[in-house]
């Protein structure tokens, strides 16, 4: 790479973080899922997942900061996929957030493809959704995600053996038009227990409101069970 | 030939369905320390002088435990097993279409155009078998001599009348087909949702 990108990229880098420290609001908690995938026959599978958000901590720049457990949220999402090629698929479904004081739904579009290079097995997703509540306008998002797994031994993952994981998705939302971006880095730990139950056990880092100059950042300690 | 956990065998499942019956094989591997190595396979190991480290696997199937050491040499990916005891079982490399002779090949061809509507070629390996020095000699000289025995294991994405799937197939010297393999790809799940 010329060596003046590579300053540039440096500059912007080091503006852009005293920019986010000066301004960033950083939260903290937990963020358990159960991943339930069922094969229907050798096109069609569905796909079941119960998330929920527990917040234990937020340090606002203006304010002190806050240990306090706070319940927030639980989604509960239905996908139906189809394979539309050897390692391809379109996926449909819906989900249903539901918070202490309010219902909101997800219609989901992704379509999903899997590489190989050498030992890395890599997963791209393209997805749309729609978000709709009773008291806001619907949300529009256009999201990638790219999803790496390394096996810590062998050539591949197999049964009882620990692979790591790491997840980056960049997010673009409209919403009453105002366009965001939202950048995700998820690294995981995860264990093959089975030939059906998997574990996995990371951290979510979320970077939020990119772009009207209030970035928050949100770091979830996942726990991911696979069956 | 080590990309899928469970393998399936379906024989010739594909060319005489009166004859086939699918048999499950199970490979594990995992990496091992150069020091656990017989030194009779370390010593053929170093006799083709790779470009590259050598990495050493365990490899566990249902019926067998081998060793295998993977390497870089002259640009192309090796792969050499042998048994625990560190007898050479046979050396394979990733070759190119191109590098198959031409006779070959479209023999290869024709055979593939009769099973898939459509394939296309993921990787092609050529296996050595037979004595070590003619096999180093082989590797040196990049062209197998008469005294060794070759085969041709091509890993292909083919489409039939059901759907699209990878396939492990084995061609031997002459390029007559000699068996298949449906892989099994491994559950992918944790990344896809």
């Amino acid at each position: 790479m010329n060596i003046k990108i590579k300053r540039l990229l440096v500059f912007i880098v080091l503006i852009s973080s005293q920019h986010i420290c000066a301004q960033t609001q950083t939260r903290a908690g937990f963020l358990p899922s159960i991943n339930y995938n069922h094969k229907i026959n050798k096109l069609y599978e569905l796909n079941f997942k119960l998330e929920s958000r527990h917040f234990v901590f937020e340090d606002n720049a203006s304010q002190s900061s806050n240990f306090e457990y706070n319940y927030s949220l639980s989604d509960v999402s239905a996908l139906i996929g189809r394979k539309v090629g050897l390692n391809s698929k379109v996926v449909l479904g819906f989900l249903t957030r539901i918070e202490p004081e309010a219902v909101s739904f997800r219609t989901i579009q992704q379509f999903i493809f899997q590489t190989k290079i050498d030992n890395f097995r890599v997963a791209h997703r393209i997805a749309t959704d729609q978000t709709f509540s009773s008291n806001e306008s619907t949300e529009f998002r256009l999201r990638y995600r790219l999803s790496a797994e390394i096996p810590l031994s062998g050539l591949k993952v197999d049964v009882k053996e620990f692979y790591f994981k790491f997840n980056t998705e960049a997010l673009n939302s409209i919403q009453d038009n105002a366009y965001d971006l939202e950048l995700r880095a998820v690294p995981n730990i995860g264990y093959v227990i089975n030939e059906r139950h998997k574990i996995e056990l990371g951290l979510d880092n979320r970077f939020v409101s990119f772009i009207d100059n209030q970035t928050r950042i949100t770091s979830w300690i996942t726990i991911n069970w696979f069956l | 030939m080590k990309t899928a956990s469970i393998i399936i065998s379906v024989g010739f499942l594909l060319l005489f369905p009166f004859i086939s019956k699918a048999q499950h094989k199970y490979e594990r591997e995992f990496r091992i320390k150069s020091e656990t190595i017989p030194q009779s396979a370390k010593e053929f190991i170093d006799s083709i002088s790779a470009d590259s480290k050598i990495k050493w696997y365990k490899e566990i199937s249902l019926n067998d435990i081998t060793l295998e050491a993977k390497f870089k040499y002259n640009k192309k990916k090796f792969s050499v097993e042998f048994d625990t005891l560190g007898k050479l079982q046979d050396v394979e490399f990733v070759i190119k279409k191109r590098e198959i002779s031409p006779a070959i090949y479209n023999k290869i061809k024709s055979k593939l155009d009769s099973i898939y509507q459509k394939w296309k070629f993921q990787k092609i390996q050529i296996h050595y078998s037979g004595k070590s020095s003619h096999i180093v000699d082989a590797i040196r000289k990049n062209e197998p001599s008469d005294s060794i025995k070759i085969a041709y294991e091509i890993v292909l994405k083919g489409k039939n009348l059901e759907d699209t799937q990878l396939y492990e197939i084995t061609f031997n010297e002459q390029g007559e087909l000699k068996n298949i393999l449906l892989i099994i790809q491994d559950k992918a799940d944790h990344l896809e949702y």
